[in-house]
């Protein structure tokens, strides 16, 4: 996704990061569509022992035909969808600010965006064995600003995440605060 | 008694078609409005749209020796004077 599609970047901004969720959850929503898709497979199987003569049937065949063809198709649609649903969403940070890009469902999208001076506190987690076997987890980043709280959602090296968090925090306040003596 | 030919079952299916094809043009929308459109996204669009090609050309071939003119009856069987 560019991010000039998502935020108009000042002169001096620089993306320091731009986030996803950690490949290993799309990665389980095709785990579980390649099951899906093994159903009818596993179906056919049993029809043709225990019930032959429908799958030669001059009707019954082209009717389970059509029906594990609308079955694939909506199979392959929640594929596509999932991947959107995926891909869309998206946490930049910045030099100067943070932007969350929630992408729920396919009609419902939501941009908040946080300067870095309005962050109070920022709290890491990684929960679980996938988790911690593959170092992702949730960044907890509490706000000033009208969103209380913006959730980094199982994105990859979580506490690494949050320790540049900090130190980007501490260097914009710093350069904020000399700006602040400059125009004094 | 109702008799309809077996063509009538494609429609459901048609019906089913459409609303995939309305809802993958929505979804492949989405990935380019939204400016999603790198290396992962073309491929992983890529392989959908070619996974919905296979699977409808798979479904067309294997209905090409349907006779979809077979008419299909359905009602009660009825008794007639003659029965008795």
């Amino acid at each position: 996704m560019h991010v000039e599609n998502l935020i108009d970047l000042n002169r001096e901004e620089k993306v320091l990061y731009y986030l996803r969720r950690h490949w290993i959850i799309f990665f389980a929503d095709l785990l579980m569509i390649i099951v899906l898709m093994a159903v009818p497979v596993g179906v056919f199987f049993m029809l043709n022992a225990i019930l032959p003569n429908l799958l030669i049937g001059e009707l019954t065949r082209p009717a389970l035909l059509l029906l594990g063809s609308a079955y694939y198709l909506i199979i392959w649609l929640f594929f596509i969808t999932s991947f959107v649903d995926y891909y869309l969403d998206a946490w930049v940070v910045t030099s100067d600010r943070i932007v969350n890009v929630e992408q729920r469902g396919l009609f419902a999208r939501t941009i908040s965006e946080l300067d870095l001076a309005r962050v109070q506190d920022v709290t890491s987690e990684v929960n679980g064995v996938l988790p911690s076997i593959f170092n992702y987890g949730n960044v907890y980043v509490q706000t000033a600003g009208q969103v209380e709280r913006f959730d980094f959602e199982q994105i990859a090296r979580p506490h690494d995440i949050r320790k540049h968090l900090l130190e980007l925090i501490e260097q914009d306040q710093k350069r904020k605060a000399a700006e602040g003596i400059v125009k004094i | 008694m109702i008799s309809f030919p077996f063509a009538v079952i494609l429609l459901p299916y048609g019906l089913t078609v459409l609303f995939f094809a309305l809802m993958a043009t929505i979804n492949v929308f989405h990935l380019i409005h939204y400016g999603a459109t790198t290396g992962i996204s073309f491929i992983i669009t890529f392989l959908f749209l070619a996974g919905a090609v296979f699977i409808l050309f798979f479904t067309w071939q294997e209905l090409q020796a349907v006779n979809w003119n077979h008419m299909i009856t359905l009602g009660l069987p009825t008794v007639g004077a003659s029965s008795f």
